[in-house]
């Protein structure tokens, strides 16, 4: 990587004061807040590290789940059956939802759009079906960690605040980065970026790998959460669907889509809908629709738009590729927000 | 293992045919893939389940009601909703079907529970003895079926002008739209056959297992299975796909146990995006392969 320019700095100084109120927050607010706080965290997690290869790659992963899931069983297998601290857990969780990306990235890669989006739920719907079956991790009954070995409140609530502004940084570098403008340029015109010398799978690979890292780490940290996991917790499809419908309705391959998608999604419509899973199900199958059809760009495409109009620059449609929005929206909105 | 358990397989990969050959068409002429095509099967079998509570008639005749009705839903939702997303982007018609896969799990899950349920038919539980082997006789029946549509649809294709027109508008859709060849009525009439045959292989599908408003995913899973298997965009051989996913399953489920079936048969499509990602079977007039590219 080159010297940081500016912009990258002051975006960076934007996610460390984040970092820092969230790590100051256990304790000075009630628990409940806490705990609903806790959860938009691991879905702003999830969400942006999808947002890596599904957003800023434009490869519509299906397979998720699994990253997930693998991070939150090596964490629990760690510290059951390897005696690991939860710390140590977590890092290899993460290496090992990245190593199994990377093994699945020479068949799923060999496909690109929509096959590569069923290829990746094949995989999901296959490590389901394995793990109700795996003895070793206690098949359909999962595994229980010990509560001696599962960090307090307070230190859970700031692994994951760690853990989801990391996801943020990540992302907000690598569309910055020169791997970041040939993974675009590879979402947008995978023929034109491979004949100006791009290597399209040597990219793809990559974010794929780095968005199974970070996605395991979240894994790991639900994992921890729960204490008691299962196959359908852990490599539920509803990880990866829930995470594809926050980032559409935040904001494809923007840094700021998946925190706005977490909390529209999760908080405006999951917790106000709790007892009609039904009605929620299907409102965020409208919306998806609705946001790819009217607004392509989702919530921080219009409100770019929006901003754009009151600044007097004369704006166009964006419908033919939310590709200016991509590059430019990055570093500078998080310190309005810090 | 037994003969008679292989032949049962080979039969019941008649169903996945069906299954398949709505996502081969739609592949094949219009180079989408409609994420939501397990759910028109879900459709077909939900239809018909509401058709035999108001009349008691065997599943298969629901079809006269329930094929027009999801042609006719489709067709329009080709030509309002995912027509229009076509040149916008790689991923705007693939996130509008999966939004579309939410509609219909939410939709089916709210009219019908999430408990499993099946149609019930004089031919769904019952054997058949066909040359001294014992055979269900739902897989003959969808065995019979998938031969019928696959023959009559590969006729359709090359054998009328209809078939010309819809071949040309899949070849080079610019060429064939100075032709006179209206293209977006191609695109939509394919889309409503697609979830027609889908609809009947619902019907088959809720008559042999039981239908459950999230096994939409899966059954788009192994619909794929059989089209990668078969060659994408080939019509005869999502029926040699369908005849191989279903020996492999039902050896699978025999020699390990039943629920290693779907294992088989996903690890089966990972084995050959690997090996062979053009299938087996790809019809000269489909033209270079194109996986995942955006229609002109």
């Amino acid at each position: 990587m080159s010297v940081p320019t500016r912009r990258t700095l002051v975006g960076l100084a934007g996610w460390a004061a984040i970092l820092v109120v969230l790590v100051l927050l256990p304790g000075r607010v009630e628990r409940g807040t806490q705990e609903v706080l806790l959860n938009l965290l691991i879905w702003v997690g999830v969400a942006q590290a999808w947002n890596l290869i599904g957003g800023v790659g434009g490869q519509l992963s299906l397979g998720h789940s699994v990253f997930v899931g693998a991070g939150g069983y090596t964490v629990a297998m760690l510290v059951i059956k390897g005696g690991t601290g939860w710390a140590a857990g977590l890092l290899g969780g993460a290496l090992l939802a990245a190593l199994v990306a990377w093994v699945l990235s020479f068949p799923l890669l060999r496909l690109s759009g929509v096959y590569f989006t069923i290829g990746s739920s094949a995989v999901a719907l296959m490590a389901l079906a394995w793990m109700v079956t795996w003895e070793w991790t206690g098949e359909s009954r999962g595994l229980n960690i010990p509560l001696e070995a599962v960090p307090d409140r307070a230190v859970k609530f700031r692994v994951v605040a760690a853990v989801a502004v990391l996801t943020c940084v990540a992302v907000s570098l690598v569309v910055r980065s020169s791997f970041g403008l040939r993974l675009m340029a590879v979402r947008d015109d995978e023929g034109a970026a491979a004949a100006l010398g791009v290597s399209a799978v040597g990219v793809k690979r990559w974010a794929l790998v780095l968005s199974a890292f970070l996605t395991g780490l979240v894994g790991g940290t639900v994992a921890l959460n729960q204490v008691s996991i299962e196959p359908n917790s852990m490599f539920g499809l509803k990880w990866v669907v829930t995470a594809l419908v926050m980032v559409v309705i935040g904001g494809m391959g923007t840094v700021w889509g998946p925190v706005v998608g977490a909390f529209v999604v999760y908080y405006l419509l999951d917790r106000s809908l709790e007892d009609q899973p039904v009605v929620q199900a299907l409102l965020s199958g409208v919306l998806v629709i609705a946001v790819i059809v009217a607004a392509p760009g989702g919530v921080v495409g219009l409100v770019e738009a929006a901003a754009a109009r009151v600044a007097g620059r004369r704006t166009r449609s964006r419908a033919a590729g939310p590709t200016a929005a991509k590059i430019t929206s990055p570093a500078g909105e998080g310190v309005t927000h810090g | 293992m037994s003969v008679e358990a292989l032949v049962n397989g080979a039969l019941l990969g008649g169903l996945y045919a069906l299954v398949a050959l709505g996502l081969s068409l739609v592949f094949g002429i219009m180079r989408v893939v409609n994420l939501a095509h397990g759910i028109v099967v879900l459709a077909g079998a939900y239809a018909a389940i509401v058709v035999t509570r108001v009349v008691q008639v065997d599943p298969l005749l629901t079809f006269v009601v329930v094929g027009p009705v999801v042609f006719l839903v489709a067709a329009l939702t080709q030509r309002l909703l995912l027509q229009r997303l076509l040149g916008h982007s790689l991923e705007a018609p693939l996130v509008a079907t999966f939004g579309l896969l939410l509609v219909g799990q939410g939709l089916f899950t709210f009219g019908f529970g999430t408990a499993p349920l099946s149609l019930d038919a004089p031919w769904g539980r019952s054997g058949v003895t066909v040359l001294g082997l014992t055979v269900q006789a739902v897989n003959v029946v969808a065995f019979a079926l998938a031969v019928a549509v696959v023959v009559g649809t590969q006729l359709v294709l090359t054998r009328t002008r209809f078939g010309t027109a819809l071949r040309a508008s899949a070849a080079d859709p610019a060429t064939a739209g100075t032709l006179g060849i209206d293209i977006p009525l191609m695109h939509a009439l394919t889309f409503g056959a697609a979830a027609a045959i889908a609809a009947l292989a619902g019907i088959v599908y809720g008559t042999a297992f039981s239908a459950d408003p999230n096994a939409g995913l899966p059954l788009l899973v192994l619909g794929f299975t059989v089209v990668v298997m078969g060659g994408v965009g080939s019509v005869p051989g999502t029926l040699v796909g369908g005849v191989l996913v279903g020996v492999v399953s039902v050896a699978v489920g025999g020699l390990l146990g039943p629920v290693y079936s779907p294992i088989a048969v996903n690890l089966l499509l990972l084995v050959l995006l690997l090996v062979r990602p053009r299938g087996i079977a790809r019809p000269a007039w489909l033209g270079p392969l194109r996986i995942g590219k955006a229609p002109a």
